[in-house]
């Protein structure tokens, strides 16, 4: 080993660190055959005798312990946190809230939207089924003596009555949204009409595959045969009303039109 | 014993991360020596190493999760924070160097008084030559400061100093060496050291 080879391994020859052994023996050899490689090393041990003290009292000065207790503050701090975040939903769950109630907004008025379209061109042809009541309908077009009667072209089937609250609803939404739809056109003249009440014997609405409906006016008075209150008052006068007639022409159910 | 005292640093910040006080205390008295002393020794101020090691720990504890377990020990990653945050406080710009600069001229004491002449260690107690030393330390250019710290007073391997330097081990051993000589030069005001000194390119080795 010459003097630059030594100069390159002197300081973990200082050090002593973990090195190979073999080379270490050289590197001792030569420090012994030369004596300014010699010098060097004396110095390079001093310096890390020197470097070894400043470490091991870098290694006893003791660190605040106030230290401690604010990390501790703060991890506990953290800790509390999340629980409070999640009982206030964090912000993905909150977006998936905001998502899921749009979803449902548009789902509630896309069937709203269905439901009224069904509706209205179940009234335009005119329709009923063995239910309580049909969906009311509005006659597009004003009562013409001569004019053919509409024919009913679909019926509710019987195994898919619809339950009376959700046929109220509608009746009330169907109402609200022919009302809308007339006030938006002055031609089209105003129309109301009931559910249809049974005339058969028993009181019960069969279902029809097909039928036709009337449009009659009658005397206010003829309600009552119908079991269908009224004011006295106005007995003398006549009303309209839309007469279900079956294939086997007889009439199977009433409505009244305002 | 306590079950903690058993479980390796990477245990320890998983019950740290899923609430367990005792794994954050745990971990803490483990490491906070380590990121302490190398904070004290690379920037002398004791209030600067206690604010530097609070910082490191909050950064454990608000962004755990970023730790990879595949780049190093969390020992490693701690003190690669420390590193950042001592850069950041000291000046990141003073470790710049342009590499056309003469390294003989780079490497001049920045201040005149901690220039250390004759045989101070011969003449002074104890702890006052253990200070000049920290002196002489204090005095280096941060790119050589920062491995003598590492590999000299925290004992890291050449490897270890790299992973966390985030250079060749060649550059820790070449910036050792040049350390070393600058020190004995300051500690000794001798002419040590300053044969053959290689030039360093920092801006290989800035992390």
């Amino acid at each position: 080993m010459n003097c630059q080879d030594f100069e390159t391994i002197i300081i973990e020859v200082a050090r002593d660190r973990l090195m190979d052994a073999l080379e270490r023996e050289r590197a001792l050899e030569h420090v012994g055959a030369c004596a300014s490689c010699a010098t060097l090393l004396v110095e390079e041990r001093a310096l890390s005798r020197d470097l070894r003290a400043l470490s091991a009292q870098a290694g006893a000065e003791e660190i605040p312990a106030r230290l401690e207790t604010d990390l501790l503050t703060a991890f506990r701090q953290r800790a509390a946190a999340p629980s409070v975040a999640r009982a206030t939903a964090p912000g993905r769950r909150r977006w998936l809230l905001v998502a899921a109630a749009a979803l449902i907004t548009f789902g509630l008025s896309l069937a709203g939207w269905i439901a009224l379209t069904t509706e209205r061109e179940a009234a335009t042809t005119s329709s009923t089924d063995g239910g309580i009541a049909p969906t009311p309908a509005v006659s597009a077009t004003p009562e013409k003596p001569g004019q053919p009667p509409s024919q009913i072209v679909a019926v509710r089937r019987p195994d898919r009555p619809i339950p009376a609250s959700t046929t109220e609803k509608r009746q009330k939404r169907l109402a609200l949204a022919g009302a809308n739809r007339r006030s938006a056109s002055n031609d089209i003249p105003r129309e109301f009409v009931t559910r249809f009440f049974p005339i058969m014997q028993g009181g019960e609405l069969i279902p029809l595959e097909s039928g036709q409906i009337v449009r009659v006016r009658m005397p206010r008075s003829n309600l009552a045969t119908l079991g269908i209150p009224f004011n006295q008052e106005r007995a003398s006068e006549t009303i309209r009303a839309d007469v279900l007639v079956s294939n086997d022409g007889l009439a199977r159910a009433i409505r009244l039109v305002y | 014993m306590n079950a903690f005292e058993t479980c390796s640093d990477e245990t320890l910040l998983r019950l740290m991360m899923a609430g367990h006080e005792e794994a954050f205390t745990r971990l803490y008295r483990r490491l906070r020596g380590v990121v302490y002393r190398f904070a004290r020794q690379m920037s002398g101020s004791s209030s600067v190493a206690e604010d530097v090691t609070q910082e490191v720990f909050l950064i454990l504890l608000r962004k755990a999760e970023l730790y990879d377990p595949q780049r190093g020990s969390l020992s490693t990653y701690l003190m690669r924070i420390t590193r950042n945050e001592i850069l950041r406080r000291l000046g990141r710009d003073r470790v710049y160097v342009s590499l056309a600069t003469d390294a003989r001229e780079e490497d001049e004491l920045p201040d005149e008084n901690l220039i250390v002449r004759g045989n101070p260690l011969g003449n002074l107690v104890r702890d006052e030559e253990i200070e000049i030393v920290r002196q002489a330390v204090l005095a280096l250019p941060l790119h050589y400061r920062e491995v003598v710290v590492l590999c000299e007073l925290e004992e890291m391997s050449y490897n270890e100093a790299a992973a966390l330097l985030g250079c060749a081990v060649g550059t820790v051993r070449s910036r050792l060496h040049r350390a070393r000589a600058l020190l004995k030069q300051r500690l000794r005001g001798g002419e040590a050291g300053e044969q053959d000194t290689p030039r360093v390119n920092r801006a290989s080795c800035l992390g």
